[in-house]
C-alpha cells in the first residue's frame, strides 16, 4: 500500500518522454531546448499524425510553430502522451531475485534495534513464489468538494494472498523511476503464469486493500462533506424557522381582521352590506385555515427535527468512491531461509529465518529459549551462552 | 463528530475486466510496461507543484526567504489558491503574494487580479509589486484609473471599491485573483467590507493578516468561512466546539488547528531565522537662530489666523507648516507661488513680511549641524556613505549646494527621475559614496542596504513615511548597524512631533510592519495622523494647550499600540505551536 503517484515536474515528464520514446525505437536529437524526434516507421502517436517533430523546452504553447510541440507537465503534447501510455500497457512482468537487490537484505525490526551485529547474511531459496503487483486507481466524489483521485500500488502474492508491503517498495525502487533509464528484468522461466481466477481474485483483494491504505483522506473527505451538508442542513433550518414566524405573524394579523370584522358585522344594518362583510370574512377565515394548515405542517416537521430533509442533504452529500485496477505487473519472487550470523563482541551465533526477496522477513519469527515472539520492542539478544531476547535475558 | 452523524460512503469496486481482457490477449514486454506503470504514476500525480518564476524574479531587488517560497507553495499548490496568509509582522506576506501572483502571472491564471488594502498602503502596494516583481497594476489613487471594469489588474483602497460609486462594477465582474491585505478588516459580518467580499465572484483568494483573531474566536469563524466555506461547519456548531462560554479560550485547539492548517499558513519571527540588526537612533534638536524662530512663529500665526479664516486652504497652510521646519528655501518657494497666484484672499501684506523675514536669516542651523553628521560618518563609515531624507525639492537643493561647498561627494534623487536615472543614481552612490540627498520619493523597493546611516533632515507628519524611509537602509541583507538621525528646530512642531508622538510610539524602532497595524486602527476610526497633527497645532489657545494636545494624542496613540499589541499576543497564544509543515514522505 504506496502512494504511488509521483508529481509532474518538468524534470519528470522530460525523462519520461525521452525514455518512452526510445522505448518505441524513436530517434532523438538533444539541442538542449529542441529535441528533434523521428519515430520508426511502424510506430504511431494516436494523437499525432507527424512522424517528424520537434520537442520545445520552456517555449509557451503560443509561440510553437507547426510540427513544434512544447513539453511542459501541462502542456498538450505531454498530458496526451500520458493518457496514451498510460492504457497501453497494462500487464507485465517482472523477476525479483537476489542479483537484483545486490545482497542488501532488509532486516526487521527485531534485530535492527538489537545490540547484536549481523556480521553475515546468505538467502538460501527453496521456492519461487508469484505476486502481483497492482496500481489501483480510486476516485473519490461528492458534491461539495471537488472530486479526488489516488493511485495506489499493493502487491499480493496470488497463492495465499497475503499482502506484501515491502516487496511494493521493492518493485517501485526497480522500475519506478521516470528519470532513469528502463532497466531490464531478469530473465523468465515461465513460472509466472497465473490463472484467470486467481488473477480476478488477488486484482479484488488488490482494491480493498487500497482502498483501506486511503480511509484516512478519505474520512477527512468525509468529516468535510459532512460539515458542508450541516451548513447546508442550518440553512434550511433557519429558512423554515423564519417562515414559520412569519405564518405565525400572518395567521395573528388574519384572526385580528376577522374579529374586526365580526365587530363590524354586527354593526351593519344593510343586508347587501352584511353579505358582503359575511363573503369578506369567510374568504379571510378559509386563508387562515390555509395558513395554519400550514404551520401544522411546518410545527410537524419541526419536531421531526425535518429530519426527511436533513437525510436528504445528507444524501447528497454522500462520498461516491470507486476503486479500478489500472495496471498489474506479475512478480515471480524467491522464497526460502535467510541465514543470519550475528555478532557481539567477540562472541557470534547463527540464526535462520523465513525470507522472501524483496519482502524481508516472513511471518512472526519467536525466541528460541522462551518461545516469546520477537519484534521492536521486544529485539533478540545475544549473550556468550546464546540467543535469547529482552524477555528472557 | 459521531460516526452516525456522518454522510455516507457509497463505495463501488469496479471489475478488473481491461486488465483481465489485456492478460488474456498476452503479457507486454517489461520496458514497454514500465512505461504504462509510470505514465499512470505520473498522470495521478499533482499537475506541476514547482515555482517555475522562481528562477525569474531579480534577486537584486527581493531577496526571498526560505519561509516565503515555502509559504506561495503551499497556498498555490497544496491549498488549491485559497489561504489565509497569517505570518506574524514583519515577514514578509507582501513579498508571498508577489511570489503567488508572479507565479500565476508566469502560468498565465491571473487574466483579472484584485488587490483590496487599507487607503495607506495602496500604494506601497503598488510600487512593491512594480518593482519587486515586475507586475504592473493600476491604483484607485492613479491619474489614469477609469474604474474597476476599465483594467486588469488594479490595486485599490476596499473603501474605494465598497462605494456606491464603483461597487456595482467591482461586484458584476469575475475576477481571477482577488487578495485582501490586513483581512482582519472584514471580520465583522454585519458590515458593507465583508458584505462586499463575500459577494465578490473570483476563482483564487489570498486573505492576509498577521491577526485573524481581533477580538474573539468568531472573527476567525468569519474570515475563514469567506475562503473556504463550510470549513468550520455553521456559526453554531463553530462556537459549540471551539469557544468556551466567556470567549476567553478556546477548546478543541488541537482540532481547530488540525482544520485551519487547510487554509491558513502562519510563519512565526523566531521559527523564520531571520536576524535584524540593531538599530541606533540619534535624535538631536537644535536652538534655532533669533532670526529662525522669528521667521518660524510668523509662518505660524499666520497659518492659524488664515485657516481660521478659511478652512479651504488647508493643504496649502499644512505645507508652510511643514517647510518651515525643513528650510527657508522650501518656504519662500511656496510663499511666492502664493503670491504669484494673486489670489484675493490671500494676505498679501504677511505674506510679503514673511518673504523678508526669509532674506533676514543668514546661517541655517540645521544645515551647519548636518556636517557634524556627515562628518562623522565620513570618519566612521566606508566610503562616508550618507543617506539624507528631505520632504522637499528646494530643501534638498540647497542641502546639496552647501555639501558641495564643503567638498562632498552627492547624488541627488528626487521622483522627476525616469527609473534608468534612478537606478543609475543608486549605483553611482555605491560606487563613489558620499551623501545621498533623497526626497520620499525613493520608493519601497529600492535596494540601498550597503549604506547603513541615514538621517531625517525633516520629518514627514505621517508616520508610514518615516518607517518607509528607515525600511531603504534597515531590512533583511543589512550587515551593520544602522544609524537614524533625526533634526529637529527646538520649540517648533518638529520637536512636539519628534518627542511627544514618535518617540512615545518608539517609531524608530518599530519591526517592520508594526506600525501599519498601529495606524491601521487609528485611521479605521476614520481620523488621519497628519489632520491630526495641524488641527492640534492651529487650535491650541496657549503653549500649554498645545503641550495638552499633542499629550493627549499621544497617549490615544500608545492605547491603539497597546490594543495592538494585545490582540497579537492573543493570537499568539492561539496559534502557538501551529505547525503545519507539511510531510516530506
Amino acid at each position: 500500500m504506496t502512494d504511488a503517484s509521483h508529481p509532474v515536474t518538468q524534470r519528470a515528464i522530460e525523462g519520461f518522454t525521452k525514455s518512452y520514446l526510445r522505448t518505441i525505437g524513436a530517434s532523438i536529437r538533444d539541442e538542449g531546448h529542441r529535441w528533434h524526434v523521428q519515430l520508426p516507421s511502424h510506430i504511431e502517436l494516436d494523437f499525432l499524425e507527424e512522424k517528424e517533430f520537434d520537442l520545445l523546452i520552456e517555449v509557451d504553447e503560443t509561440e510553437a510553430a507547426e510540427g513544434e510541440w512544447p513539453l511542459s507537465p501541462d502542456s498538450r503534447f505531454a498530458q496526451q502522451l500520458l493518457s496514451e501510455v498510460a492504457e497501453q500497457f497494462p500487464v507485465g512482468t517482472i523477476t525479483v531475485t537476489t542479483e537484483q537487490v545486490q545482497g542488501d537484505y532488509s532486516y526487521p525490526d527485531w534485530i535492527l534495534q538489537s545490540d547484536a551485529q549481523v556480521e553475515s547474511a546468505d538467502f538460501v531459496p527453496y521456492y519461487d513464489r508469484t505476486a502481483l503487483f497492482v496500481l489501483v486507481e480510486i476516485g473519490v466524489e461528492t458534491v461539495s468538494e471537488y472530486q479526488r483521485d489516488f493511485l495506489e500500488a499493493v502487491t499480493i502474492d496470488t497463492n495465499s494472498l497475503e499482502v506484501l508491503p515491502d516487496l511494493t517498495t521493492t518493485v517501485s525502487d526497480i522500475m519506478f523511476d521516470p528519470i532513469k533509464d528502463p532497466l531490464e528484468p531478469a530473465p523468465e522461466d515461465g513460472s509466472s503464469e497465473v490463472s484467470i481466477k486467481s488473477l480476478e481474485k488477488s486484482l479484488k483483494d488488490a482494491q480493498e486493500v487500497a482502498l483501506e491504505a486511503v480511509d484516512e483522506s478519505l474520512q477527512q473527505t468525509q468529516e468535510e462533506a459532512t460539515r458542508a451538508a450541516e451548513v447546508e442542513f442550518e440553512e434550511y433550518r433557519q429558512l423554515q424557522e423564519q417562515q414559520l414566524d412569519d405564518v405565525q405573524d400572518e395567521i395573528s394579523s388574519l384572526t385580528d381582521r376577522v374579529q374586526d370584522l365580526a365587530k363590524e358585522i354586527n354593526k351593519v344594518t344593510e343586508q347587501q352590506e352584511r353579505v358582503e362583510l359575511l363573503q369578506q370574512r369567510n374568504e379571510l377565515q378559509s386563508e387562515k385555515e390555509s395558513l395554519e394548515s400550514d404551520r401544522e405542517q411546518l410545527l410537524e416537521e419541526k419536531q421531526d427535527g425535518y429530519r426527511e430533509k436533513r437525510n436528504k442533504i445528507f444524501r447528497r452529500h454522500s462520498l461516491e468512491v470507486s476503486t479500478v485496477p489500472v495496471a498489474t505487473t506479475i512478480v515471480t519472487y524467491e522464497r526460502g531461509e535467510l541465514d543470519l550470523s550475528l555478532q557481539k563482541r567477540k562472541h557470534s551465533k547463527s540464526i535462520r529465518v523465513p525470507y522472501a526477496v524483496g519482502e524481508g522477513v516472513t511471518g512472526s519469527v519467536s525466541c528460541e529459549n522462551c518461545g516469546e515472539q520477537l519484534n521492536r520492542m521486544n529485539p533478540i539478544r545475544l549473550t556468550p551462552e546464546d540467543l535469547g531476547c529482552d524477555s528472557c535475558q | 463528530m459521531d460516526e452516525q452523524d456522518l454522510v455516507d460512503i457509497e463505495v463501488k469496486h469496479d471489475p478488473p475486466d481491461d486488465i483481465v481482457d489485456a492478460y488474456s490477449s498476452g503479457v507486454s514486454d517489461f520496458s514497454f510496461h514500465q512505461q504504462t506503470v509510470v505514465a499512470n504514476r505520473l498522470l495521478a500525480g499533482q499537475p506541476d507543484t514547482e515555482l517555475r518564476s522562481l528562477s525569474s524574479v531579480d534577486e537584486e531587488q527581493v531577496k526571498l526567504l526560505e519561509h516565503q517560497v515555502d509559504a506561495a507553495y503551499r497556498a498555490l499548490f497544496e491549498m488549491d489558491g485559497k489561504a489565509l496568509l497569517a505570518d506574524e509582522v514583519g515577514l514578509g506576506k507582501t513579498i508571498e503574494v508577489g511570489m503567488i501572483l508572479k507565479e500565476m502571472h508566469y502560468r498565465e491564471t491571473d487574466d483579472s487580479v484584485l488587490i483590496l488594502t487599507p487607503a495607506q498602503l495602496a500604494k506601497q502596494w503598488q510600487a512593491e509589486m512594480q518593482e519587486k516583481f515586475g507586475l504592473e497594476f493600476v491604483c484607485n489613487y492613479d491619474s489614469e484609473f477609469e474604474g474597476f471594469d476599465a483594467h486588469d489588474h488594479i490595486i485599490a483602497s476596499i473603501d474605494t471599491a465598497k462605494s456606491d460609486r464603483y461597487r456595482h462594477t467591482v461586484l458584476s465582474r469575475e475576477w481571477d485573483v482577488l487578495v485582501l491585505d490586513e483581512a482582519h478588516y472584514v471580520k465583522n459580518e454585519e458590515t458593507d467590507r465583508y458584505d462586499l467580499i463575500n459577494k465578490l465572484t473570483y476563482d483564487y483568494a489570498f486573505f492576509l493578516t498577521a491577526t485573524p483573531i481581533q477580538n474573539e474566536l468568531t472573527d476567525l469563524y468569519n474570515i475563514v468561512s469567506l475562503l473556504r466555506p463550510g470549513l468550520f461547519g455553521s456559526r453554531d456548531t463553530f462556537h459549540h466546539y471551539f469557544v468556551n462560554r466567556n470567549q476567553e479560550t478556546l477548546v478543541n485547539r488541537d482540532e481547530l488547528q488540525n482544520r485551519l492548517g487547510q487554509v491558513m499558513i502562519r510563519n512565526r519571527r523566531e521559527d523564520a531565522d531571520i536576524d535584524f540588526t540593531d538599530r541606533i537612533i540619534d535624535t538631536r534638536t537644535f536652538e534655532p537662530s533669533a532670526a529662525e524662530m522669528d521667521l518660524y512663529n510668523s509662518v505660524s500665526d499666520y497659518v492659524r489666523e488664515a485657516y481660521s479664516q478659511d478652512q479651504g486652504q488647508k493643504l496649502v497652510l499644512m505645507l508652510l507648516q511643514k517647510e518651515v521646519v525643513s528650510s527657508p528655501a522650501a518656504l519662500e518657494q511656496t510663499i511666492r507661488m502664493q503670491l504669484e497666484e494673486r489670489n484675493e484672499l490671500t494676505h498679501r501684506n504677511e505674506l510679503r513680511t514673511i518673504l523678508n523675514k526669509i532674506e533676514a536669516i543668514e546661517t541655517v542651523t540645521k544645515q551647519e549641524r548636518l556636517f557634524d553628521i556627515v562628518e562623522e560618518a565620513r570618519e566612521h563609515v566606508d566610503m562616508g556613505r550618507v543617506i539624507v531624507f528631505t520632504q522637499f525639492r528646494p530643501t534638498q537643493r540647497e542641502v546639496i549646494k552647501a555639501l558641495d561647498k564643503q567638498g562632498y561627494t552627492t547624488h541627488a534623487f528626487h521622483g522627476g527621475h525616469s527609473s534608468q536615472e534612478k537606478e543609475d543614481i543608486v549605483e553611482r552612490f555605491e560606487e563613489k559614496g558620499g551623501v545621498l540627498v533623497s526626497t520620499d520619493a525613493m520608493s519601497e523597493g529600492r535596494n540601498l542596504q550597503f549604506c547603513n546611516i541615514m538621517v531625517n533632515y525633516d520629518l514627514p507628519w505621517n508616520p508610514m513615511r518615516v518607517e518607509q524611509r528607515i525600511g531603504r537602509i534597515h531590512r533583511i541583507g543589512q550587515k551593520r548597524e544602522v544609524y537614524i538621525f533625526n533634526m529637529g528646530l527646538k520649540n517648533t512642531i518638529e520637536e512636539y512631533v519628534l518627542d511627544r508622538l514618535y518617540h512615545k510610539i518608539d517609531l524608530f524602532q518599530q519591526t517592520v510592519g508594526e506600525l501599519s497595524t498601529i495606524l491601521s486602527r487609528l485611521e479605521d476610526s476614520g481620523r488621519s495622523f497628519e489632520d491630526e497633527i495641524f488641527e492640534r497645532l492651529v487650535n491650541a489657545d496657549s503653549e500649554v494647550d498645545l503641550e495638552n494636545d499633542f499629550d493627549a494624542m499621544a497617549i490615544d496613540l500608545e492605547e491603539q499600540k497597546e490594543l495592538a499589541q494585545k490582540v497579537q499576543n492573543f493570537n499568539s497564544g492561539v496559534f502557538e505551536g501551529f505547525d503545519l509543515g507539511t510531510d516530506d514522505d
